[in-house]
């Protein structure tokens, strides 16, 4: 009898812990919405489950809703200070969960967050893999824009209208400008006897290359992560299709990749590789963004592509003057790759109204302001670019097109991943130029 | 009699309750659920569309899918049979060891498994970096430089290079499973064989390994199963690349699912992938079944 009563205990006791255990994994979902925290707390910037410390802090003093914002950039010295302000703006309205962009696994980021069904209020992105990827699932941001004629003046029309649907929906919108520019190293350029044109053929980028070379330097980085690999491709590309007056082809997916514009571009890309011009030679294909940067600030390689928005740090921590310069033409028309860095709120957010109100401070011209303050590019028109180095990196925006066009996950995998491997390494020019068409196929 | 062996039961079963809950929840759900995925089409966010057997068809025309299919086989049977041989070797050349000498080898060689994965793989992409990394370095002082090479962006040498990684980090927990297993053969064992002539390698090949044989299986079961899910050591080094050239299915399915968002896809290649393994380890069982001998 004794033994039936311990045994009958022992189950109704862990029965009970099977159920709390069990029930503790309810809470989140519920706190998503009506998330109560303390005010003082929402000063935590650092961690990327604030609101969890939040709800392990207790003691919420009112009804405060954290807003998830999966838009603090660490990498740039504004990053931190531009989250901070927000946060301060909605002390006690919000607490703002500012979450650190992993621009490696951005993708595999939101499209975990939406599918788990509790998704950050607002994502960071890029412009053209939004438009790809996440077009169905992106609340449109019209009607809001409409309403507040003052935050759409804020955006040009052009920006605006690159983030808007063929069905008319605004999807995100932008808060940087960002491109791609070479950033070189003035002194040793001076040194060897080069002088950088304002414009430049493939050709002429070469013959600098093979002087420097000859001088016992590496001419060129770009590095193969980051989705940077295909930058000297799409850039030559873009330049191949505006020559031939067949941009707007182009970006409509309509121009064969196997084509004889887009087998130049590859030949000219190839071509770099090939004569071991790429920092580090045979591993130049493989070589990531913080080797490219430490050969470029050792004085290994003399010039090394960067994001527009990165350029600024690079300047800075180099001991040396760094200068923007143009991107080589792979035919007459100088063209670079332009994008935005932008901001969506997902359909399945918890608070769309709050998740707007969020945007609208973050695009605002005080928080852009903090951003240009740091020599960084921001979108909004209000704001004006003061600093010199971030002028001059700007001013090779005059070649900027933007968007390049339409593209698959699978496109933008096989650019980012494939592409430069299958042309250097696995087969050359046919190869790369059939597997894109092939993909092209499938858009 | 009968009443208290029902008593029993019900007691057994309450204590397994928790950990039944656990088995179901963590592994049965997911893998019932992952079956049933397999034959839909879902972008991870629309309602999910069943496809019959299109994602099964679908692995067959993939060559990318065939190609991370082998290089999985590839990399954990060989890190199996390279960690199991080597940590049975080190096993054998400490296992006589005592004191203060046999805990620093110990020690020193069961180091790599404590390492974090993630750590491990960074640590040798600086080790093979073709410009300033450890080994071409190396190769370069000893005027081996004709040697040097790009060592995880070459098509001979990167898959080569990763499954040397994943021998080195697992050669220590294969060796510890080994050691504990020789130390509770009784000396007299040995003894008897020394009194018969048996040298040392006699005595290994016809004591030690008979008997720590089901130990030995159990270690190669381990980390069989353990290499074919691993993600996190090539992903680090490599990512699966350069392009394909060292993708894995973990690789694969991670960004078939998360990158293009087609889970089904991914769900059916883990079936499959599911099958391989279990085979393999199948095979292991056999190839390494025999007698057994109790102590």
């Amino acid at each position: 009898m004794k033994m039936k009563l311990v045994s009958a205990m022992l189950c109704v006791a862990m029965s009970a812990m099977v159920l709390a255990g069990c029930g503790g994994k309810q809470d989140p979902p519920a706190s998503k919405q009506e998330e109560t925290g303390n005010g003082k707390d929402s000063a935590n910037t650092d961690e990327t489950d604030g609101s969890k410390d939040q709800e392990e802090s207790g003691g919420g003093s009112g009804d405060v809703k954290t807003i998830k914002f999966y838009g603090k950039v660490i990498e740039y010295t504004s990053g931190p200070m531009m989250t901070d302000a927000l946060e301060e703006q909605f002390r006690g309205i919000y607490n703002i969960d500012a979450i650190q962009v992993d621009w490696s696994n951005m993708d595999k980021v939101i499209r975990t967050g939406i599918a788990s069904g509790d998704p950050c209020d607002i994502y960071n992105y890029e412009l053209q893999k939004l438009m790809a990827n996440f077009s169905d699932m992106a609340v449109d941001l019209k009607p809001y824009l409409e309403e507040d004629p003052e935050w759409k003046g804020q955006f040009r029309e052009s920006d605006i209208d690159a983030c808007t649907t063929a069905d008319g929906r605004v999807l995100c919108l932008p808060w940087e400008t960002n491109f791609s520019v070479i950033l070189a190293n003035k002194a040793k350029l001076q040194e060897i006897g080069v002088e950088i044109p304002e414009e430049w053929t493939f050709e002429e980028f070469q013959t600098v290359c093979q002087k420097i070379q000859d001088a016992g330097l590496f001419p060129f980085a770009n590095a193969s992560d980051l989705n940077r690999a295909d930058w000297i491709w799409r850039n030559a590309m873009l330049s191949e299709v505006c020559t031939a007056g067949i941009y707007d082809a182009y970006t409509r997916g309509e121009v064969p990749l196997n084509g004889e514009e887009s087998v130049r571009a590859l030949e000219n890309t190839k071509a770099l590789y090939d004569k071991g011009y790429m920092y580090p030679g045979d591993g130049a294909v493989t070589v990531k963004s913080d080797e490219v940067r430490a050969a470029f600030y050792q004085g290994k390689v003399l010039m090394m592509s960067e994001i527009a928005a990165g350029a600024k740090s690079v300047a800075d921590e180099a001991d040396f003057e760094v200068v923007a310069v143009p991107w080589p033409s792979s035919n007459t028309q100088p063209a670079i790759l332009g994008g935005m860095n932008v901001l969506f709120i997902p359909q399945n957010c918890g608070d769309i109204d709050a998740a707007v109100e969020v945007l609208k401070a973050y695009t605002s011209k005080d928080i852009a302001n903090i951003h240009a303050a740091q020599g960084y590019i921001p979108v909004n028109v209000q704001v004006e670019i003061s600093d010199p180095f971030a002028k001059s990196v700007l001013d090779q925006a005059k070649a900027l097109k933007t968007p390049e066009g339409p593209a698959t996950a699978e496109m933008n995998e096989y650019r980012a991943n494939q592409l430069m491997p299958d042309l250097i390494l696995n087969g050359g020019v046919e190869v790369a130029a059939e597997a894109m068409e092939s993909l092209r196929g499938t858009e | 009699m009968k009443r208290k062996k029902s008593c029993i039961s019900w007691t057994g079963i309450a204590f397994l309750a928790p950990a039944l809950a656990f088995i179901v929840v963590c592994n049965v759900i997911p893998f019932v659920w992952n079956f049933v995925l397999s034959f839909q089409e879902w972008d991870g966010f629309h309602e999910a569309q069943f496809a019959g057997f299109a994602n099964y068809l679908a692995i067959w025309k993939d060559t990318l899918v065939q190609k991370s299919l082998l290089n999985s086989i590839i990399y954990a049977v060989c890190s199996t049979a390279g960690g199991v041989l080597l940590g049975l070797f080190l096993a054998t050349l400490i296992f006589k060891l005592g004191g203060k000498e046999g805990s620093f080898f110990r020690l020193v060689l069961y180091s790599p498994a404590m390492l974090p994965t993630a750590v491990v793989g960074m640590m040798f992409v600086f080790f093979y970096n073709p410009e300033m990394g450890l080994l071409n370095q190396f190769l370069k002082a000893v005027g081996l430089g004709d040697l040097t090479n790009v060592w995880l962006q070459s098509k001979s040498t990167a898959m080569a290079c990763i499954i040397f990684v994943a021998i080195w980090k697992c050669t220590g927990s294969v060796m510890m499973l080994c050691f504990a297993a020789m130390q509770t053969i009784p000396g007299t064992l040995y003894e008897s064989g020394k009194l018969d002539g048996a040298s040392f390698g006699k005595q290994m090949r016809h004591i030690t390994y008979p008997l720590i044989k089901p130990m030995i299986l159990l270690s190669a079961i381990n980390t069989l199963g353990s290499q074919y899910k691993s993600y996190d050591l090539i992903f680090t080094m490599t990512q699966g690349g350069p392009g394909n050239l060292t993708s894995t299915v973990p690789i694969y399915m991670t960004k078939t699912a998360f990158n293009f968002g087609k889970f089904g896809n991914a769900a059916s290649v883990g079936v499959v992938f599911t099958f391989v393994v279990a085979v393999s380890i199948i095979l292991v069982r056999t190839l390494l079944k025999g007698e057994e001998y109790e102590l």
